[in-house]
């Protein structure tokens, strides 16, 4: 089976900071564009996946100098991550030593991450818009 | 100082490789580095109140370790829970964009795991 790796490093004034996640998957999608709809549930765009099969997602603005907002949806509303372009946004679903879901929006403080996430869509907040997505299918048993 | 942050995801299906990189370097007052034991109620990361640029976090543990994300302002969702598996690494930016549509700042960062302990690392930058 596949195996999908993240990367994430930073370094400043000699000390590095580098971890990797490895994550068996099925197959992968990549998804580049100005527009970014990367689950059909978001409608428009480039849905490419209609159901929730994402194990893992690495989410990318590649436009230098711009803000993109990144809404997740778990299944109850849209929210998510303001990107840079320095900065990914990487999430994944349960693969059984914990968690089921990947994520919960919440008004709760107690709740857990019991959600797959449905959907997902790049939008301009500011500056130019390029966006990127890796997205690794979860194992068909 | 300048701090360059760089990420990669790859893959290779069927003899072909897939992959998404990048980053870029910033200007940072300061990179912090360190790890937590976490527990199966929440509490908060460290530095997670203070101003930051991102939070990254890896799980070092061999359990799933929820990632709560506090923003403010929001209408209803004040929260947003990511699952960071075993062997995960996750980035925290600063700024959310809340279900009251609008820019809200990450106001707090809070970990637990599904069951007994793990070992979170992190990379505080500001």
């Amino acid at each position: 089976m596949p195996t999908m790796t993240i990367t994430i490093t930073a370094s400043g004034n000699g000390v590095t900071w580098s971890r990797s996640a490895s994550i068996v998957v099925d197959t992968a999608l990549i998804q580049t564009g100005e527009s970014g709809s990367i689950f059909a549930t978001e409608g428009g765009g480039v849905g490419s996946i209609s159901y929730s099969g994402a194990a893992v997602v690495l989410f990318a603005n590649k436009a230098r100098g711009s803000l993109v907002k990144l809404l997740l949806n778990e299944g109850t509303v849209g929210l998510g991550p303001i990107l840079p372009t320095h900065l990914p946004f990487v999430m994944y679903s349960g693969v059984g030593t914990g968690f089921t879901g990947a994520a919960k929006f919440s008004a709760t403080a107690t709740d857990t991450p019991t959600n797959d996430l449905v959907g997902a869509s790049y939008s301009l907040l500011t500056g130019p818009l390029n966006n990127a997505s890796l997205v690794g299918l979860k194992l068909i048993s | 100082m300048n701090l360059n942050i760089q990420y990669s995801a790859s893959v290779t299906i069927d003899g072909e490789a897939r992959t998404v990189s990048g980053g870029e370097t910033i200007e940072a007052s300061n990179m912090i580095t360190g790890s937590q034991t976490i527990g199966n109620t929440y509490e908060a990361m460290a530095g997670s109140t203070l101003h930051r640029t991102a939070l990254l976090l890896y799980n070092a543990g061999s359990v799933d370790v929820a990632v709560r994300v506090g923003m403010s302002p929001s209408d209803t969702y004040d929260y947003a829970i990511f699952n960071l598996i075993a062997g995960g690494v996750m980035v925290i930016p600063k700024l959310f964009i809340s279900d009251f549509n609008i820019v809200s700042e990450v106001v707090s960062v809070a970990a637990r795991t599904s069951s007994s302990t793990a070992i979170v690392e992190y990379c505080w930058i500001s």
